[in-house]
C-alpha cells in the first residue's frame, strides 16, 4: 500500500474513532444499573423496531422513485431531461424539517388543500408521513449514486444481453440492475444512517423512534445519560455496515478486456414518455415545489419581529463553510475509497467502514466530544489557546470527519466501473504512484468527485448541531438563522434564510449537473491520450 | 488536470486563509461579552441591538436550544468563553447552578424582582414569564364546557381529544411541577390516566395548535404566547386559549432566565447586560412585541396578556428552583412510556 494513500486514511480514521471514545469513557463511568434500567425494557424494543420499520420503508421508498429518474434521465432520450436531473436532486437542498413542515402543510388548516378548495384534510402523519417525509428528503442520494452508476454503465454488456435475446424489461433486470448494486447500497447506506438517527422529522410527524430516547437523554443534561443511547444507534450503525459488507463481497463490474467503452446510444421511449413525465412531475411537486412554495408562503407573510440581521452576511458565513469542508472532505474520502477498492484486505475494508461511523455518531455526541477533544488540546499546550476550540479550521475539520461516509459512496462506486488496468499500465511504465493517482486515477474519477463534493456542500448548508456548537462566534449560518426564528414560530422572519438556501443550493446543483452533462465522455479521453 | 484543480483551489484556498487570519486568535478583549442563548434569535436580536448601541458594549452570540448549550458549558466547566447563559427555561439554570458554574448576581440585581421570579441563592433572574395554558377550538367545544383543573383533563369526555407534547422542554417542567405540588404517585397516575384516555403526543407547542385548528384534537396543553404570535398574522385562526382556575398547576409560570457563568473575567459587564434585561425598557419589550410577561409590575402589559397582579393571583406555588429536577422527570415520563 502506498503511504500517499495510508497515512491520511488511517489519520482520518483514528479520528472518527475518537468521539466513540468519548461516548465510551461517559457511558462507563455511568452506574450500570441505571444503564441497564434506561434499555431493557419493553419500550426500548418497541422503538427499535419502529426505526427497523421506518429504515426499510424509506429505503424501499427512495429506490423506488430514484430508479426510474435515473433511468430517464441517464438512458432515454426524453427531452428535459436535465429538468428532470434537477427535480432528482433538488430535495437536497431542503432542510429535513422544512420538508416534514412540507409535507405538513399540505392538509391541516390554513395548509395547501385548505386554501385550494376551503376544506380541511387530514396532513401526512405517523409512519407514513415520516415516510414520506424522510423519503422525499434521502430520496437524491440514492438518484446521485445511480445516475453516476448509469452514466457509467458499458453498454457492451447490454449489447452482449441483446444479442441474446433478451428485450428491454429483461435487459435491465438481468443485466443492468446487478451492475447498480455498489450504487444501490451506497445510496441506501446513507440513507439509513440518516434515518436511524432523525429526530426532527419524525417527532413533528409524530412517530416515535429510537432517537427520541437520544433526544429525551440530552433533556436531561447529563453526559453519560445521554452516551448510552449514542452508543446504541452506533451499534445499529455497525449492523448496517456488516450487511453492507456482505453484500458487496466479491464484486467486480469494470470493463476486463482491453478498450474504452463507446458512448451509447439512448433509448426512445414513445408511448411511455407521458407516464413517465407524470411520475417525475408528481416527485417534483411533493419534493421541491411544496417545500419551495411553503417557504415563499412564509416569506409572503408580514414579519412580527424586526430582523436586523443580513441575508447576504449569512449566506457569505454559508459557502464560508460549505465550500472547505466540501473540499476537504472529498480529499480525505479520497485516499480512504482507494484503499479500500484498490488495495482489497480485511484491514482496508475495517478502514473504510470506519469512515461511516463518523456519520453514524448522532451529530450533537459528534459536536461534544469536539468541544472535549479541543478544549483538551488547548488545555495541554496553553500557546494554542483560542485558536483550537471554536476555531474555523477546527470546524471544517469537524465537518469533514462528520459527512466523510457521503464522499466516499459516489467515489466507491465510481471505482468499481474504473477500470485498474490503465493504472497497472502506467504503473508498468514506471510512473510513481502520486503520478498515477493524479493522472490516472482521479481523472477516472472525475464525475464522482465532483457529486460527491456536492453531496457535502449541501449537507454543509444545511447542518446545525456541530454549526451551533463548534462554529465561532456570532457565526450564524443561513440554517442557524432558518432553526433559530421557525424554532418559536417567526416563519416570516425565518423565511428569507430559508429562501436563501433554496436558491443558493439550488443554484449549486443546477451548475454542477449542467457541467457534469458536458463532460459527459471526457474523463475517458483525457486518460486515454496520457497513456499514449 | 493539475492546472484546472487549481483553478478550484485557489479560491477555496483564499476564503480558508482569509478565515485563519480572521478567526485565530481570537481572545475576547474588555468591552465585549460572549453570550451562550437558547432563546430564539427573533426575540434576543433586537434587545441586543439596542444594548449595543446604548452601551457601545459588544455582544457575541451563540444560539442552540437550550439543553445542548447547557450540556456544552458543563463540558466547557473553567474553560468557557461565555459570560452569559440566557436559558429559555428554569430546569436548565437549576442544573448549571447545581454544578457550580453560575455566579452570584449582585444584591441590587436580585432585590429588584420579585422572589418568584428569581432563583434562591441569587445566581439566575427570570427575565421573563412564559405561562402553561388551555388552549381550545371554540368550534367544538364552548368555553363554558372547559375544565377548570388539569387533572380534570382525564374525564372520559375528553377521550382522544387533549394534545400535549412530551418531549418538549416546557411540558417536562410543568410535570416537575406536578410532582413537586401533588407528589411523584398522583402525578404518575395523572399522566398514565391521560395515556390510557388517549392524549395525543405532539412534537412541541405549535404543532398542537395547528391540530386545534386542523380539528385533529379540541383541546391542548400549549405555552401561552404561540397562539398569540399566530393570531397577530391570521385574526381568523380558530383557537382560543384559557387558564384554568387560580392556582391550579395547570397554569405554571415557567420562566426564561439568565445567568452569569462564574469563570466568566467580564462579571461587571455582565451584570450590566442582565441589569438591561430587567430595565422597565426591556421588560416593555417582551410584554408587547413578543407577547411574554413581563417580571417587575410598572410594565404595562399587552391587552392580550393578563395583568402582572391577576397572573401572580393564577399561578401555582411553585418555587422555579424547583425546576430543576428535569431528569427523575424523564425518566418518570419513560416509564410510563411517553418517552
Amino acid at each position: 500500500m502506498p503511504w500517499c494513500l495510508l497515512v491520511p486514511a488511517l489519520g482520518s480514521a483514528l479520528a472518527v474513532i475518537l468521539p466513540v471514545a468519548y461516548l465510551v469513557i461517559n457511558a462507563v463511568q455511568r452506574d450500570s444499573s441505571r444503564i441497564a434500567a434506561d434499555l431493557f425494557r419493553y419500550r426500548t424494543i418497541e422503538l427499535l423496531g419502529n426505526t427497523a420499520a421506518l429504515t426499510f420503508g424509506v429505503l424501499v421508498f427512495s429506490s423506488l422513485v430514484a430508479l426510474p429518474i435515473a433511468y430517464l434521465t441517464t438512458q432515454t432520450n426524453l427531452r428535459g431531461r436535465s429538468w428532470m436531473a434537477l427535480g432528482g436532486v433538488l430535495p437536497l437542498t431542503v432542510p429535513g424539517y422544512i420538508m416534514a413542515y412540507a409535507m405538513l402543510a399540505l392538509g391541516g388548516y390554513g395548509g395547501f388543500w385548505h386554501r385550494l378548495t376551503g376544506q380541511v384534510i387530514a396532513s401526512p402523519k405517523g409512519y407514513w408521513g415520516a415516510l414520506l417525509a424522510l423519503g422525499m428528503y434521502n430520496m437524491p442520494y440514492m438518484y446521485l449514486n445511480l445516475r453516476a452508476a448509469f452514466s457509467d454503465l458499458d453498454p457492451s454488456l447490454e449489447e452482449a444481453g441483446r444479442s441474446l435475446g433478451h428485450g428491454r424489461l429483461s435487459l435491465l433486470v438481468r443485466v443492468i440492475l446487478p451492475q447498480l448494486r455498489p450504487a444501490l447500497l451506497s445510496g441506501g447506506l446513507l440513507i439509513s444512517l440518516h434515518v436511524i438517527a432523525d429526530f426532527g422529522v419524525v417527532s413533528l410527524m409524530q412517530f416515535e423512534t429510537f432517537s427520541l430516547a437520544l433526544y429525551s437523554a440530552n433533556e436531561t443534561m447529563d453526559r453519560g445519560a445521554f452516551a448510552v443511547p449514542a452508543l446504541v444507534l452506533i451499534m445499529m450503525a455497525m449492523l448496517i455496515l456488516m450487511a453492507d459488507v456482505f453484500f458487496l463481497r466479491g464484486l467486480t463490474l469494470h470493463r476486463v478486456t482491453a478498450g474504452t467503452p463507446r458512448k451509447k446510444s439512448l433509448i426512445e421511449l414513445g408511448s411511455w414518455s407521458l407516464a413517465a413525465y407524470l411520475f417525475v412531475a408528481i416527485v417534483i411537486m411533493v419534493g421541491v415545489v411544496a417545500p419551495a412554495g411553503l417557504v415563499v408562503f412564509w416569506f409572503l407573510q408580514t414579519p412580527l419581529a424586526s430582523v436586523t440581521d443580513g441575508v447576504l452576511p449569512a449566506l457569505a458565513r454559508s459557502l464560508a463553510v460549505s465550500f472547505p469542508a466540501a473540499a476537504m472532505t472529498v480529499a480525505l474520502a479520497t485516499p480512504i475509497a482507494l484503499l479500500v477498492k484498490r488495495y482489497p484486505s480485511r484491514w482496508s475494508a475495517i478502514l473504510g467502514r470506519s469512515a461511516y461511523i463518523g456519520y453514524a455518531i448522532p451529530s450533537l455526541a459528534f459536536a461534544l466530544s469536539f468541544i472535549f477533544l479541543s478544549l483538551q488540546i488547548e488545555q495541554k499546550i496553553p500557546m494554542l489557546r483560542g485558536w483550537i476550540y471554536q476555531g474555523f479550521v477546527p470546524l471544517i475539520i469537524a465537518y469533514s470527519l462528520h459527512f466523510l461516509a457521503e464522499s466516499i459512496g459516489p467515489i466507491r462506486s465510481g471505482l468499481y466501473l474504473a477500470t485498474p488496468r490503465l493504472e497497472e499500465s502506467a504503473r508498468a511504465l514506471g510512473v510513481g504512484s502520486w503520478r498515477i493517482l493524479m493522472g490516472v486515477t482521479l481523472p477516472l474519477l472525475r464525475n464522482s468527485l465532483i457529486i460527491s463534493a456536492a453531496l457535502v456542500f449541501l449537507s454543509v448548508m444545511k447542518e446545525l448541531p456541530i454549526t451551533m456548537l463548534l462554529a465561532p462566534l456570532n457565526f450564524d449560518t443561513l440554517a442557524v438563522n432558518v432553526w433559530s426564528y421557525s424554532e418559536d414560530a417567526y416563519f416570516a422572519e425565518a423565511a428569507p434564510f430559508a429562501l436563501c438556501i433554496l436558491l443558493s443550493s439550488g443554484g449549486f446543483v443546477w451548475i454542477l449537473l449542467s457541467r457534469g452533462g458536458q463532460t459527459f465522455s471526457g474523463p475517458r479521453k483525457s486518460t486515454a491520450d496520457l497513456l499514449v | 488536470m493539475s492546472f484546472r484543480l487549481a483553478k478550484y483551489l485557489i479560491p477555496v484556498v483564499w476564503v480558508v486563509g482569509w478565515f485563519c487570519f480572521t478567526s485565530f486568535g481570537k481572545s475576547v478583549p474588555s468591552g465585549q461579552l460572549v453570550l451562550y442563548c437558547g432563546r430564539s434569535k427573533a426575540l434576543v436580536k433586537p434587545l441586543l441591538d439596542r444594548f449595543q448601541s446604548e452601551t457601545g458594549i459588544r455582544v457575541k452570540v451563540r444560539y442552540a436550544k437550550t439543553a445542548q448549550l447547557a450540556v456544552a458549558l458543563v463540558e466547557e466547566g473553567q474553560q468557557s468563553r461565555a459570560d452569559l447563559f440566557w436559558a429559555q427555561d428554569a430546569g436548565s439554570l437549576g442544573v448549571l447552578s447545581k454544578s457550580g458554574l453560575l455566579a452570584s448576581l449582585h444584591p441590587e440585581i436580585v432585590d429588584s424582582i420579585p422572589p418568584q421570579f428569581r432563583n434562591r441563592d441569587g445566581q439566575w433572574v427570570a427575565t421573563s414569564g412564559r405561562a402553561r395554558v388551555l388552549a381550545f377550538a371554540p368550534l367544538r367545544v364552548l368555553r363554558e364546557e372547559l375544565p377548570q383543573r388539569l387533572e380534570e383533563l382525564v374525564d372520559p369526555k375528553w377521550k382522544g381529544r387533549v394534545g400535549w407534547a412530551p418531549t418538549n422542554a416546557s411540558f417536562q417542567a410543568a410535570v416537575t411541577a406536578m410532582r413537586n405540588s401533588w407528589g411523584d404517585g398522583r402525578t404518575k397516575k395523572w399522566l398514565v390516566a391521560m395515556k390510557i384516555n388517549g392524549t395525543r403526543n405532539y412534537a412541541k407547542n405549535t404543532p398542537i395548535l395547528k391540530a386545534l385548528a386542523a380539528g385533529e384534537i379540541d383541546l391542548g396543553l400549549p405555552n401561552h404566547y404561540y397562539l398569540l404570535r399566530f393570531k397577530a398574522n391570521d385574526d381568523q385562526f380558530p383557537v382560543e386559549q384559557q387558564f384554568f382556575a387560580p392556582g391550579d398547576i395547570g397554569n405554571l409560570v415557567n420562566v426564561a432566565g439568565i445567568g452569569v457563568v462564574k469563570y466568566s473575567p467580564n462579571q461587571e459587564l455582565a451584570m450590566k447586560f442582565v441589569r438591561f434585561l430587567l430595565s422597565a425598557r426591556a421588560q416593555q419589550y417582551f410584554a408587547k412585541q413578543v407577547f411574554e410577561y413581563p417580571v417587575i409590575d410598572e410594565v404595562e402589559s399587552s391587552s392580550q396578556l393578563v395583568s402582572h397582579e391577576r397572573l401572580l393571583e393564577l399561578a401555582p406555588s411553585v418555587k422555579l428552583d424547583e425546576l430543576s429536577d428535569v431528569a427523575d422527570t424523564i425518566a418518570m415520563l419513560k416509564e410510563v412510556g411517553l418517552l
